[in-house]
């Protein structure tokens, strides 16, 4: 099937490649397509179609269509007419149920089209509904491309590039452009094969669309770049545009540009009985090199010339044997049927370029370029031009596809637009056409033909469909890029490994869940002494004469007059009055803040903070010191015991009370300290730099400070009944339900929240309980009242301290009554609790102001 | 709550674009009216604040990384090597300061807490290069 060798040809032939199709050996040359190098040795089906499983083969070798799609090495949907050939490769067909010769499923093309029509999935297969698992797995199974996970793991990655000039498209007109454009000029080829002259060429490469700001992403092998530019030159070409007539999809149809590569490029004999189609010049050019490779041409048809009514194809097996024009039988094995060229505006079009029809071409062209945006070359509508195929051409027998990516038949368009699908957006949901692998390239206009002709208008009523990314197909992992997982890591992360914590994630940090023991921890904690890293608290600096404004503004309750040296806890809450994020704030000085915030809420709060005063305007400087400071919390009755002989400061509960805060030196570390508690103890929270962290850690351990981790301290705040903003309270909760009315000083004259506070229902009420029988709900659990559901848990635990389950859940506003009884789902039964709305531990405060 | 030791890295705030930095400190930017003094030389704090400017020591709040090559800079952040220095986001929207070093060099301010996160990712990317 060689030809002899060519003027122009790409094959090495002293470089021979091999590779296995299906299992055996195929041999190609460098320079090869995996594609060419199939069909030089015989192979003619290159894959079964999508929905009806017909044969196809080689169409427009160009990428564009899907009739080559095949698995190489396990990667779906190559398109091997222009993979390069490599060795060793293992090629195989794919979506069929045999072989691609003998496609078991092809039977759903013989005797499933009455039961199969447009859309027959939205009015069959759906009764009874619970059948329809099995529906979808069926219909996935018969249709459809390849299958994903027979790869073995693949990298991608993603490159940034910045260029002055990024021009798409290699042709003649796309090469003269780079070269005159100067500077920084980039130019992407989807072939590449020429040597770039005072630019920069990356080819093999795809680019995938134009997004705003001139942003296109271009795939090239495994690598996505993401290329900026200040001017993109366009200069994608036309498309040449397949007939639509029965039997059009046989293999052996072909374009005439596929035959152009594989006799110049390939050396490859097409075919050995030719008809030719053309609507154009190039359509019919393609004559002379049919005949040069010796390929005997039985008729040309020039739509130019000829008033031509009836095409029909018909094969054997799928495989063309004869064409019928206007009633004259022509036996071939070839058929290169052109509609013309289409300008490939697709890229043009997402950049904003606006897309009309030129009757008189048969052609939609681009006009009107967005700024940063040209068009050089055929893509300009320029040369274009010849006669305007029909829509279809009659013939008796066989299917007429108007899109060969999704199956989708002249029959099936005719039926969208009976029922009522008649613009070109919604034939395209209906029937799926366009939706496929080629993404309209062969089938947009073809679709559009016929919807204008069933619909008695011209196609510029009908108009395109709006041109999306991507371009070309791509494949999910290059889009994903490198999968990286940002981790967060506290200053004392070594500490808490090398101590043998089991960590647990939380939002991006990992954290301690526990030492070993949980339970034992908070024992340790409530009789003697336990240290915990809360280093991931978000903690940011509010300085300026306003700050004491502005913090009066964002919270709901008081600030201005907080005194130096004290703390006070603040619920952040949003315009609508719902529960934001939480924490402490601590007057440092009169005009200098330290607010703490949730582990998760740090930069949101920071954000918050940032926004509000661009609103307001107040002298005030926001700095975010997360990482800046790292955080540690002593607590237990033994906390003060311990920390005195760390200190020179008195840290007596006389001179360092309950809610107090000040600067101290504890172990030589410089430490900002807050007397606050959340695990209900007699406690010290240990603010220092985040370089000293592990200094600090060590001599508290040393002091005899067991660590603990977040299951402990999770136990030990729900004995307090504290709550966890975002895994007590969700995006409704607000402080009226969440029985946090008391923190709102309603007397201001605004701030964040107020008129939704005023305007607040309750439609739920968090509550505390307890189970009556010990056992323990899921969070999340149902409350059900009279079998309906009336809330959810949102906490539970085992206290071992108190003897009991404890939780905090949302129940309705008339059950939250201290000792009301409440019914919680636990597997599938009501278990009986008890509501309790003071803490469940020292409810008095005595041990934390001890 | 101050630090036991001189910072090196101070953050500025006010009229950021009249700062002087001192020999050897460099001054980058952070956004408006916020910049990064890095080398921050003894004494430049009280320097700073008798000129009026906030400062906030942000040393123990930095992981500083330094990197070679353009072609791993642009796998690394959009920033172009001629906008530098500049904040922008690395490795999956974390923000960081680069600074150009010159000789295709490239310095990284990054959260201390993302630190060895972004050494990873960094380490990673020089694999895809084949490095």
């Amino acid at each position: 099937m060689r030809l002899s060798p060519q003027p122009n040809e790409r094959i090495d032939r002293n470089a021979p490649v091999a590779f296995e199709f299906e299992g055996g050996a195929i041999e190609g040359y460098a320079g090869d397509s995996l594609g060419s190098a199939l069909y030089a040795s015989g192979r003619r089906v290159f894959s079964r179609s999508f929905k009806y499983h017909r044969p196809r083969g080689l169409v427009c070798c160009s990428g564009h269509c899907p009739n080559c799609l095949m698995t190489v090495d396990g990667v779906p949907n190559v398109r091997v007419c222009v993979e390069p050939i490599r060795a060793g490769a293992d090629v195989r067909g794919q979506n069929v149920l045999g072989s691609l010769d003998r496609d078991l499923l092809a039977v759903v093309d013989r005797v499933g089209g009455p039961f199969t029509p447009v859309g027959f999935y939205y009015r069959t297969m759906i009764r009874p509904r619970r059948l329809w698992p099995y529906y979808e797995r069926l219909l996935r199974n018969l249709a459809g491309l390849g299958r994903v996970g027979g790869a073995g793991e693949r990298r991608y990655d993603v490159e940034h590039r910045r260029v002055e000039t990024l021009v798409l498209g290699g042709g003649r007109s796309g090469r003269a452009a780079a070269e005159s454009a100067g500077g920084d000029v980039l130019l992407v080829d989807e072939r590449g094969g020429f040597t770039p002259a005072g630019y920069e060429l990356l080819a093999p490469a795809f680019a995938l669309g134009i997004y705003e700001g001139n942003l296109v992403p271009v795939a090239a092998g495994d690598v996505l770049y993401r290329i900026r530019a200040e001017r993109i030159v366009v200069a994608t070409g036309t498309i040449e545009q397949p007939l639509v007539f029965p039997g059009n999809d046989l293999v052996g149809v072909m374009l005439p540009g596929a035959v152009r590569r594989l006799v110049e490029e390939w050396a490859v004999r097409p075919g050995s009985r030719a008809v030719v189609i053309g609507a154009d010049e190039a359509g019919c050019a393609v004559t002379a090199q049919l005949t040069a490779a010796g390929v005997e041409v039985a008729r040309v048809v020039d739509l130019r010339d000829s008033q031509v009514v009836e095409i029909a194809a018909e094969g054997r097996r799928g495989l063309l044997t004869r064409v019928t024009v206007d009633g004259e039988q022509l036996p071939c094995d070839l058929l290169v049927a052109s509609g013309g060229r289409q300008p490939a505006y697709s890229l043009l079009a997402q950049g904003g370029a606006r897309i009309e029809y030129d009757a008189k071409r048969g052609a939609f062209v681009p006009v009107e370029l967005p700024d940063g945006i040209g068009a050089v070359g055929s893509v300009t509508g320029g040369g274009v031009g010849g006669a305007v195929p029909a829509a279809s051409y009659n013939g008796t027998r066989g299917k007429c596809f108007a899109c060969l990516c999704e199956d989708v038949t002249e029959k099936d368009l005719k039926r969208a637009v009976a029922e009522g699908f008649d613009s070109i957006e919604l034939a395209k949901r209906y029937t799926t056409v366009t939706m496929g692998p080629c993404q309209g390239k062969l089938c947009q206009v073809a679709s559009i033909r016929l919807l204008a002709r069933e619909l008695e208008t011209g196609e510029e009523a009908i108009g395109t469909t709006t041109a999306r990314p991507p371009w070309a197909p791509v494949e999910l992992g290059l889009l994903a890029g490198r999968h990286h997982e940002p981790l967060k890591r506290s200053a004392l992360h070594a500490r808490h490994v090398a101590a043998g914590a089991q960590m647990m994630w939380t939002g991006q940090w990992q954290r301690p869940f526990s030492y070993g023991d949980p339970a034992a921890e908070v024992r340790v904690v409530h009789e003697s002494l336990g240290v915990i890293d809360v280093s991931t608290l978000g903690k940011i600096l509010i300085e300026g004469p306003d700050a004491a404004a502005f913090l009066e503004r964002l919270y709901p309750n008081r600030f201005a007059d907080l005194r130096v040296g004290r703390v006070r806890y603040g619920v952040l809450t949003s315009d609508g009055g719902r529960i934001m994020d939480d924490g402490t704030i601590a007057r440092l000085d009169d005009e200098l803040f330290y607010v703490t915030t949730t582990s998760t809420g740090s930069e949101s709060v920071y954000e918050w903070f940032e926004w509000w005063n661009a609103v307001w305007g107040y002298r005030v400087e926001i700095v975010n010191v997360t990482g800046a400071l790292a955080a540690i919390n002593l607590a237990g009755p033994r906390a003060r015991e311990a920390l005195e002989p760390l200190t020179d400061a008195d840290v007596s509960p006389e001179a360092f009370t309950y809610l107090g805060a000040r600067e101290l030196r504890v172990a030589c570390v410089p430490c900002l300290a807050l007397r606050i508690g959340f695990v209900g103890e007699l406690g010290y929270e240990l603010h220092c730099s985040a370089a000293a962290a592990e200094q600090l850690w060590d001599a508290l351990v040393h002091a005899g400070a067991a660590p603990f981790g977040l299951e402990a301290q999770r136990v030990l705040r729900l004995e307090k009944a504290h709550i966890i903003v975002g895994q007590d309270t969700d995006s409704e909760s607000n402080l009226l339900s969440s029985g946090m009315q008391w923190i709102v000083k309603g007397d201001k004259d605004d701030f964040v929240g107020k008129w939704a506070f005023e305007h607040a229902s309750v439609r739920e009420r968090l509550v505390g309980f307890t189970m009556a029988d010990g056992v323990v709900p899921v969070e999340g659990a149902q409350v059900v009242h009279d079998g309906r559901p009336a809330g959810h848990v949102t906490s539970a635990r085992v206290s071992e301290r108190l003897g009991q389950v404890v939780g905090l859940a949302w129940v309705q506003p008339e059950q939250a009554a201290d000792g009301a009884e409440i019914a919680i789902r636990i597997a599938g039964e009501p278990r009986r609790a008890v509501v309790t709305l003071a803490p469940f531990y020292d409810p008095e405060g005595k041990l934390l102001r001890s | 709550m101050s630090a036991a030791r001189d910072p090196v890295h101070l953050e500025v705030r006010g009229s950021v674009d009249s700062v002087q930095p001192a020999e050897g400190e460099r001054l980058l930017p952070l956004g408006p009216g916020r910049s990064l003094l890095v080398g921050a030389r003894a004494g430049a704090r009280e320097r700073l604040a008798a000129d009026g400017y906030l400062t906030y020591d942000m040393t123990a709040a930095l992981t500083t990384l330094q990197l070679e090559g353009e072609d791993l800079l642009r796998r690394l952040t959009d920033l172009a090597p001629e906008q530098l220095p500049a904040v922008g986001s690395v490795a999956r929207a974390t923000q960081a300061l680069i600074e150009p070093l010159g000789d295709s060099r490239f310095r990284l301010y990054v959260p201390r807490e993302l630190g060895e996160y972004i050494a990873d990712v960094v380490a990673d990317l020089e694999r895809g290069l084949g490095r």
